[in-house]
């Protein structure tokens, strides 16, 4: 090997966007620009010519090493997707991102680079750990009020699964080593679920996913595509590592979908509704990496590409929209079609992509879910994913094209005044939508990149049918209710609601009823040392006030005083003398 | 293969009609509240900060819009009461003096105008 592949295969393509990231903090304004593209285009350089030698090691002492790079298929194929995609979002932010978001949005890309390439343990906690600081800051990016606190929640959650990620991880290494392997074999141990849940958190895996809806839209407009591609993909590819084969993420899978395709279509908000689809899809690779094999693995991978191409095209698509007209709800928006007409074809299309229409990629990646779940022998799962799959139809593709684009539209919306989107905005959605069609139109060469390379025909002509079947069917009931599939303009609870009110109002109960015992334990202290203070100064109330006939006899009155305060004195000489002799033993 | 395309086309048309029953029909019911449901009885300012070209700008559409509202408003002419006049000079949001002429009033009014 030359010099020059040697150098190729030290150079860490996540580590380089980070030292991009951080020069476009610390460099002027104009280099924001030039660095942000250098970036993904030296990541893609360097992801193409990386090879299985390379390595990049940190040694901390004779026992532990740290390998921050490793390389296999399943690597390559999401480390080139990052590439390609942190490329796509740096074209579309030329002309609307602020300095420090520029930045952090690198770093964050960079560092989810480092989780895919992570050779062991230790450095995938590192760049996990990473990346939740990172993408905190992009929603804080937004600057409104409601940026901040979400993103203040956003941190809080994924502080909670950050740790559990460690946690679990800290027992993992303790059974396994450093190196990273399959534990479908140990569930049901602690460690087990306790890595779990850290994994789902960033995987979403309801209840743990209302964080996606809740933060995603509250960043700006070129902070959320960054955000949509990045975190919940990762977790899916450590999940692909930890979990494949684990039967009951099927399940887990299969509600993932079908729950959010549901809040999808009751949602108003572009981006929220977006977000939940982002949930949903992570459904269908969750239950593919539940059926696990060869096929699961390659379907969950598949997915997760596809859906990088076409939500990035969605999102970025949106994000034009929310810019051309700062409208972000469906109901205030509609007839977009004719005059936004390159966003509005390549969000068509993108929609059908995620619905699986024949001759784009997402019928091409789907087509591998269900074929693992059939594989696997679970056809009511089959059958759930195929409901979840409708559910994106409705929403995305029918909802949201009608309503926005392509529908008719009221007077307010014919009024809306459209602003000018920046032409690298438009570029960056139509790449992206170009590389759906050509995953669609090339299904082969696309599963040679797979890790097991699955040989699928996802073109025979009953699988199209059956495609174009689900698409009549699923359209028919949307028609009939096309009046109740407007969205409401109220807001729909989710499994946040746990944290922003149950776990507040559990907090001020808790606060409330400390605050209540407290209060009554002062009360009796007081009234205790009241006590004391009134007995000790008057020793005559111990005989006079007490019940015992006998003890009354003794009564000081009808002795000499002097008798009782010479008792007290002694009493209270004892008490200092035993209180000093605590204090000097202690 | 016409009767599996037949049977998909059934679970979705199937799985279409429980979908919008659940979300639009039964989730609904105890899911909706109202918009404000997490932030009800805060203040309306969005921005954390206070941003200077927002407040600028903000201080231009009020000054437009007081500008808007003034010329809308009458004249004022001799032929006016001082009374009416008065009452003018309160809705152009003109100070006056206890003592003051027709005359006077006419000439702050037409001030504010220009």
């Amino acid at each position: 090997m030359n010099s020059a592949a040697q150098i190729i295969n030290m150079l860490h393509p996540g580590l380089v966007m980070i030292v991009f990231g951080i020069l476009v903090a610390l460099l002027p304004a104009k280099c924001r620009v030039p660095l942000s593209l250098l970036g993904p285009a030296i990541s893609i350089y360097l992801t193409l010519n990386m090879s299985a030698d390379c390595a990049l090691d940190y040694r901390i002492n004779d026992y532990i090493t740290i390998h921050f790079m490793h390389y296999d298929k399943l690597t390559f194929l999401f480390m080139i997707v990052f590439s390609v995609i942190a490329m796509c979002k740096a074209i579309y932010c030329i002309n609307t991102q602020e300095k420090k978001e520029a930045s952090m949005a690198m770093v964050y890309a960079g560092s989810m680079m480092g989780v895919v390439l992570a050779g062991d343990c230790l450095s995938l906690i590192v760049f996990w750990e990473l990346s939740a600081v990172a993408s905190a800051y992009i929603v804080y990016a937004g600057h409104y009020r409601r940026s901040y606190r979400a993103a203040f929640r956003y941190l809080l959650v994924h502080a909670f699964g950050g740790n559990m990620f460690l946690a679990g991880m800290i027992v993992y290494i303790f059974h396994y080593g450093n190196v990273l392997t399959n534990i479908t074999d140990q569930a049901g141990t602690p460690m087990y679920w306790i890595l779990f849940i850290g994994v789902a958190v960033n995987a979403a895996v309801p209840p743990l996913n209302s964080w996606v809806s809740d933060a995603y839209p509250e960043a700006s407009v070129t902070g959320t595509p960054y955000l949509a591609s990045f975190t919940t993909k990762a977790a899916i590819y450590v999940m692909i590592r930890f979990f494949a084969g684990s039967e009951f993420l099927i399940w887990v899978g299969v509600f993932m979908a079908i729950y959010a395709a549901c809040m999808a279509i009751m949602e108003n908000g572009i981006r929220r509704l977006l977000s939940y689809h982002i949930v949903s899809q992570l459904g269908m690779m969750v239950a593919a990496i539940g059926a696990g094999g060869e096929m699961g693995v390659d379907g969950a991978a598949a997915h997760a590409i596809t859906n990088i191409f076409y939500k990035g095209a969605l999102i970025m698509a949106v994000g034009a929209i929310m810019y051309a007209t700062g409208k972000t709800l469906i109901t205030e928006l509609g007839g977009l079609g004719k005059r936004m007409p390159v966003i509005s074809v390549c969000f068509l299309i993108s929609s059908l992509a995620i619905a699986g229409l024949p001759g784009l990629s997402g019928f091409v990646s789907k087509a591998l879910i269900m074929d693992a779940l059939a594989e696997g022998g679970y056809q009511a799962a089959s059958i759930l994913i195929t409901v979840a799959g409708v559910g994106t139809l409705l929403s995305i593709t029918l909802k949201m094209n009608y309503f926005i684009f392509w529908g008719p539209c009221d007077e307010e919306a014919k009024k809306l005044e459209i602003n000018k989107v920046p032409w690298t905005m438009q570029l960056a959605v139509v790449l992206a939508t170009i590389a759906s069609v050509l995953i669609g139109v090339f299904p082969q060469q696309f599963y040679a990149l797979l890790p097991y390379a699955a040989e699928v025909n996802p073109y025979a002509l009953g699988h199209v049918l059956e495609y174009i079947a689900i698409f009549i069917g699923g359209t028919i009931p949307f028609v009939i209710f096309i009046k109740r599939m407007r969205p409401h303009e109220d807001l729909t609870l989710d499994f946040d609601w746990f944290y922003r009110k149950g776990l507040c109002r559990l907090v001020m109960g808790i606060a409330k009823v400390t605050e209540k015992l407290f209060k009554w334990c002062e009360g009796k202290l007081v009234g205790f040392a009241r006590y004391l203070g009134i007995h000790f100064s008057n020793p005559y109330l111990w005989t006079e006030n007490s019940k015992s006939v006998r003890i009354r006899k003794m009564s000081f009155e009808s002795e000499d005083q002097l008798i009782g305060d010479t008792i007290s004195m002694v009493v209270f000489a004892l008490t200092l003398i035993l209180v000093c002799g605590i204090a000097l033993i202690i | 293969m016409i009767k599996e395309t037949l049977i998909y086309m059934g679970i979705a048309f199937a799985g279409a009609f429980v979908l919008i029953m659940l979300s639009k029909f039964i989730m609904p019911l105890f899911m909706k509240r109202p918009a404000d449901y997490y932030c009800a009885g805060e203040e309306e300012s969005e921005l954390f900060f206070t941003d200077p070209v927002l407040e600028a700008e903000k201080a231009e559409a009020a000054a437009a819009a007081e500008r808007e509202r003034i010329a809308n408003l009458p004249k004022p002419t001799m032929r006016m009461k001082k009374a009416e006049l008065i009452e003018l000079a309160g809705e152009y949001r003109v100070e006056l003096p206890s003592k003051i002429t027709k005359a006077q009033i006419i000439e702050l009014i037409e001030e504010k105008r220009s």
